[in-house]
């Protein structure tokens, strides 16, 4: 692995824009309407460092998924810059973004689905490994080179299938032999080395996914993202689909993981008290854009962005004294296929002015804090109200006893 | 004292699959009395979706069996209910939401057949009841069984959606009192502009719409008991909080009694009068909202208060509760919970499970005890 | 499960984990087939039946001299008589044995109806793998994939039954004739089918998992696509053969295609379409040979739906497990309303 600056962000997006365009209807195609797009991820920057985990919140349709997906390279993005490690990887494709995928690894939401349900356990978490360190590079060396000079000069029309099986069997006994990751015997090995430090048993090489439970399928998920020793990993979700019980156990192994191994991690999540628990820095995502960025500690104590609070304060938690008060925030999510200008949470927000709903609020340094950062054209003002704010008490009558 | 809306006595449900035979309900009993908000926590497979779905006789015999118990609506024992009497329990008597509102709503209709189908529902349904002639609803039950070949049309819809107004006409161009109805239905679940919203499909409404019409269509038959299942898991955080505040708001103005199904333990604690704990098919904890969740009496109730990462506590390993819930169809011995239990003695790994008992003496009538299904419930807090 | 079990050990020594020898894998297999098996009987019945009549059809083929008298022989017996010890079948108006016609008749048909369901299988299965994988919006393989889709459409537009018919009146007479006009009509629900699930499968989050992995798009395509696809296809590809034997048949009946009875090979439809004139007076030279085609695609259709439960490593396991059936778990490929008229007792079309 390239060892390079200490500062050098280890990813580093600039303006990263993801637009999906949607299919025009007939009619618009006649109107000679300009093709629509949903803005998934809009003009999004920022930097995760060595060794931290950057947590990513917001609701569906934030575009939190997709911004990790575009950090892993699964979507190829609209526009703006991702740097990995100084580098520009933005459009890297073919066998070097093939290659550069071992240095970033996804751990995917859905345990069950990210599976594949007809493969054994060791296939599925050894299957990065062979595909990094087991393939062969195609049609190389002098056998392959033989190879292809055989096809090229085999011109004849009625032999060129028989000349190619008979050059495709030479190259088969003469090209170089397979490195060592495309033997199973290693592939075994290593799976059984790593399972044991995801929390999985060493003997469960040959079951099948569907024996696991939900947090035994996560494990072999995050099993499969390790072995190939990469620099980040992007969680995608890990444990929104786990019973809390289950998620503590999970959350305390990537806990370890990361002090034991060094990683990054970029998680994507909904849930407040996971970030809380995990996260070093956040960020918060609104509708496509960064409304808000800090350290977790920070921004969950005092968040200044009304959604940041709006979202804070929606968090249900267990606590009875809750049960007297009102959520303030009204009204829906509006749509991503081309937002008007102005703030997207303005349609929402209870302070909403003016030139909100006029102009993008710029994302800015917040005073006091050189971490901060955040995109509300009032933060001066309304920075300091409370989450709790957002919930207005009332006083009810007992119910509970009064038929 | 108040006669309970709902009991539920030492209910056993089975599954019986091919790989074996799930225990999915075991003795459950509580009550619920009017105007009671009781919510059922537990986690994956703990049976409390098997408990939503059998109260209004909705789960599928086989593989489903009832074991044993009862389940007592106003007076009847629903188990008991032959088919053809289970639609006028269902609707006007037990109203139900269910998790995911996109496929609990047709997705081929617009909103006002939907809605008014279940307000003419009512209507022939208190008709009836006023004329004394057709079925009055569940509270008259001795009545002799109708001829043969009427079990069918009674277990059919009273009226098939496509028949209401409005499936074919503009809507409500019909009936004037109908269409106001169900206009009032959608103002009270607060939606600003309920005339567009009439004529809308389902896939055309986001999710806390989409809940908020299915409260809607559920309240609109005027239901004794409101069964919640999980309704607010699918919507995104802010969305369940404002859905939530809609319906505390509704249960102090229609006072209906509900039974709220949930895995979150905050969104419980938000909204419950009483609370039920359950843990593989058993009610392993009941009693007063403040109470189980200030005084836990049962260790799991107590390990998962504690495993949600929540408040301001950063530091340190999460108290993760060990293993993984059993499969139900091989419990273990004794209290399902010792193989995890950090307070586990000989003495909870054999015989019968723990039963629910109160703790000491019930401090009026009137009030729900605080029970507890765990030998050593004194030393859990 | 505490947080890390097993890493609290030091790891032990052990010599790498090896796979169980392929003697022991195939026996373990076998038990498995074996007990999902003997859970539905019907399906076992299937399998012992296609087992019969394939080892049936490799001896008659190896060695046509355990059949009672040579196929077509002549006066083999008396003319016209009825089923018999001597000719369980009966004979026809010429004196020749039906059972040892139809018995002759197994190798054909079976080759017939494998041969052209597998071409079928390969032709339509690779078209529409790469039809449905390789569709991503103005590249190369969308081009493709609108070709091979459009082409599909215009075979599907027209009945097949009778493109076949006219396919082979086209081609002339012969059995490869007929095999190949019946082919003809027959890859395009390969393409169908496996363009269907291809387009399910593609979109599984395992798929973008095994792509982040930097699994290249080949071998995704044969490890995970191919693989997730092959349950089904092979389920069809079983129910496919029964019905391409009746197609065959019904083809070979209807513009007596084959040259039966004056030259070899002998086939069943070709049988009925001869005897079809005399069914009246000597019904069994019909019933007969449509028995035999009821049969084969009887016991094809069992397997098939046999193979439905095997192929699937949910239901083997929890089979194996408790040796109970379970419900399928997926539904069965639908079936595309072919146009069939089985000759089965000889009746016209």
């Amino acid at each position: 692995m390239a060892a390079s600056e200490p500062s050098v962000p280890l990813v580093e997006t600039v303006h990263l824009r993801m637009w999906f365009p949607l299919p025009r209807s007939l009619r618009e195609q006649l109107r000679h309407r300009p093709r629509r797009s949903i803005h998934a991820v809009d003009d999004v920057s920022l930097t995760i460092r060595r060794g931290e985990t950057l947590a990513l919140i917001g609701e569906s349709g934030s575009g939190k998924t997709t911004f990790g997906w575009v950090v892993a390279r699964l979507h190829d993005p609209t526009g703006g810059t991702l740097r990995f490690d100084g580098e520009d990887v933005t459009r890297l494709s073919g066998e070097s973004l093939r290659l550069w995928r071992r240095r970033v690894q996804i751990v995917f939401q859905d345990p069950v689905g990210s599976l594949d349900p007809r493969l054994k356990v060791w296939q599925i978490v050894g299957e990065p490994l062979r595909a990094q360190f087991g393939e062969r590079p195609p049609l190389v060396g002098p056998a392959g080179r033989r190879f292809v000079r055989r096809v090229v000069r085999s011109r004849s029309v009625l032999r060129p299938l028989g000349e190619l099986w008979r050059a495709a069997v030479a190259y088969m006994r003469e090209r170089p032999p397979a490195p060592p990751g495309a033997h199973a015997a290693t592939v075994r090995e290593a799976v059984r080395r790593l399972l044991p430090e995801v929390g999985l048993p060493a003997d469960c090489l040959d079951q099948y996914p569907h024996e696991f439970s939900g947090g035994g399928r996560q494990r072999l998920s995050l099993a499969r993202a390790l072995i190939v020793n990469p620099s980040l990993v992007v969680l995608d979700e890990p444990t929104s689909a786990l019973d809390v019980s289950v998620q503590a156990q999970v959350l305390n192994r990537l806990v370890e993981l990361q002090r034991e191994r060094g990683l990054t991690y970029l998680l994507i999540t909904h849930n407040v008290a996971v970030v809380r628990y995990i996260a070093d820095r956040v960020a918060v995502l609104y509708l496509g854009q960064l409304i808000e960025l800090g350290p977790a500690a920070e921004v969950l104590a005092h968040p200044i962005h009304p959604y940041t609070k709006a979202l804070l304060a929606a968090v249900p938690v267990p606590d009875v004294k809750r049960r007297h008060t009102r959520y303030r925030i009204r009204g829906d999510v509006p749509s991503l296929i081309d937002p008007a200008p102005g703030c997207r949470f303005a349609p929402r927000c209870p302070f909403v002015e003016a030139r909100c709903r006029a102009s993008d609020p710029p994302l800015e340094a917040v005073r006091g804090s050189d971490e901060r950062r955040v995109a509300c054209w009032r933060a001066a003002e309304i920075g300091s109200v409370a989450p709790s704010e957002l919930l207005e008490m009332v006083r009810e009558p007992a119910r509970a006893s009064a038929p | 004292m108040t006669e309970p809306v709902l009991t539920v006595d030492d209910l056993s449900v089975d599954y019986v699959a091919a790989a074996g035979t799930f225990h999915a309900l075991q003795g459950v009993s509580f009550a619920v009395l009017p105007g009671q908000v009781v919510g059922i926590v537990g986690e994956t497979g703990c049976g409390k979706s098997t408990l939503a779905h059998a109260i209004p006789a909705l789960l599928p015999r086989p593989p489903a069996r009832i074991v044993s118990g009862t389940i007592t609506y106003q007076g009847i024992d629903v188990t008991k209910l032959p088919a053809w009497k289970l639609p006028s329990i269902r609707g006007t008597g037990i109203g139900m939401i269910f998790q995911e509102p996109l496929n609990s709503l047709n997705p081929s209709f617009r909103i006002y057949p939907q809605l008014a189908e279940a307000i003419r529902i009512r209507r022939i349904r208190s008709r009836g009841a006023a004329a004394g002639r057709a079925d009055p609803g569940p509270f008259d039950y001795s009545r002799a069984a109708p001829s043969p070949g009427a079990a069918e049309s009674l277990a059919r819809p009273l009226v098939p959606p496509a028949l209401v107004d409005g499936a074919r006409r503009p809507a409500g161009t019909g009936d004037r009192p109908l269409r106001a109805e169900v206009l009032e239905a959608l103002r009270l679940v607060r939606i600003n502009d309920p005339e567009t919203i009439l004529n809308l499909y389902p896939h055309e409404l986001s999710g806390g719409m989409r809940q908020r019409i299915m409260i809607a269509q559920a309240l609109a038959e005027r239901p004794a008991l409101l069964i919640a299942d999980e309704p607010t898991s699918a919507l995104d955080v802010t969305i369940q909080a404002q859905v939530l505040t809609l319906m505390k708001e509704l249960i102090d103005e229609i006072r209906t009694s509900i039974l709220f199904i949930s895995h979150d333990l905050g969104v419980i604690a938000e909204i419950a009068d009483v609370v039920g704990v359950m843990y593989a098919g058993r009610l392993v904890e009941f009693g007063p909202v403040a109470d189980v969740f200030e005084r836990p009496r049962h260790p799991y109730t107590r390990a998962l208060l504690t495993a949600a990462p929540d408040h301001a506590k950063t530091d340190g390993p999460l108290t993760a509760i060990p293993g993984a819930v059993p499969s139900l169809a091989r419990l273990p011995s004794g209290c399902a919970f010792h193989p995890r239990c950090a307070l586990a003695r000989e003495r909870c790994a054999v015989g019968a499970a723990p039963p629910l008992q109160p703790a000491g003496a019930t401090p009026s009538p009137e009030a729900v005890a605080h029970a507890s299904a765990c030998w050593y419930a004194d030393e859990v807090s | 499960m505490g947080t890390r079990p097993a890493a609290e050990s030091p790891r032990p020594v052990v010599p790498p984990t090896s796979r169980p020898s392929p003697w022991r894998r195939a026996g373990r297999g076998a038990r498995t087939v074996y007990r999902v098996l003997r859970t539905n009987p019907l399906s076992l019945a299937g399998f012992i039946l296609v087992v019969l009549l394939a080892v049936a059809a490799v001896v008659i083929y190896v060695d046509p001299g355990v059949l009672p008298y040579p196929a077509l022989a002549i006066f083999t017996g008396p003319p016209k008589s009825a089923p018999t010890w001597g000719h369980p079948f009966g004979t026809d108006e010429l004196g020749r044995d039906i059972f040892s016609n139809v018995l002759a008749a197994l190798p054909v048909d079976l080759a017939i109806g494998v041969t052209i369901s597998g071409a079928a299988l390969l032709i339509g299965g690779s078209l529409g793998l790469l039809a449905g994988y390789y569709n991503r919006p103005r590249s190369a393989g969308a081009v493709a994939s609108t070709v091979i889709l459009r082409l599909t459409d215009l075979f599907l537009s027209f009945p097949s039954l009778i493109l076949a018919l006219a396919f082979t009146v086209a081609l002339g007479r012969g059995v490869v004739q007929v095999v190949v006009a019946v082919l003809i009509t027959w890859w395009p629900y390969y393409v169908r089918l496996v363009r269907g699930e291809v387009l399910a499968v593609k979109n599984q989050p395992y798929i973008y998992a095994a792509r982040a992995a930097g699994v290249r798009e080949g071998r995704i395509v044969l490890r995970h696509v191919l693989r997730n696809v092959l349950e089904p296809l092979v389920v069809y590809f079983t129910l496919d053969i029964g019905t391409v034997i009746v197609t065959f048949s019904t083809v070979a009946f209807v513009t007596g295609a084959l040259p039966y009875p004056t030259a070899p090979p002998v086939e069943w439809g070709s049988m009925i379409a001869t005897y079809y004139d005399v069914a009246a007076s000597l019904p069994w030279t019909v019933v007969f040979p449509g028995l035999a085609i009821l049969v084969t695609v009887l016991s094809f259709s069992l397997l098939g739906d046999g193979l439905r439960d095997l192929l699937d490593p949910r239901s083997r396991r929890v089979i194996a497990q408790t040796g109970a059936s379970v419900p399928p778990p997926t539904a069965g490929p639908a079936r595309d309303d072919r146009p069939v008229a089985p000759p089965a007792t000889g009746a016209p079309p």
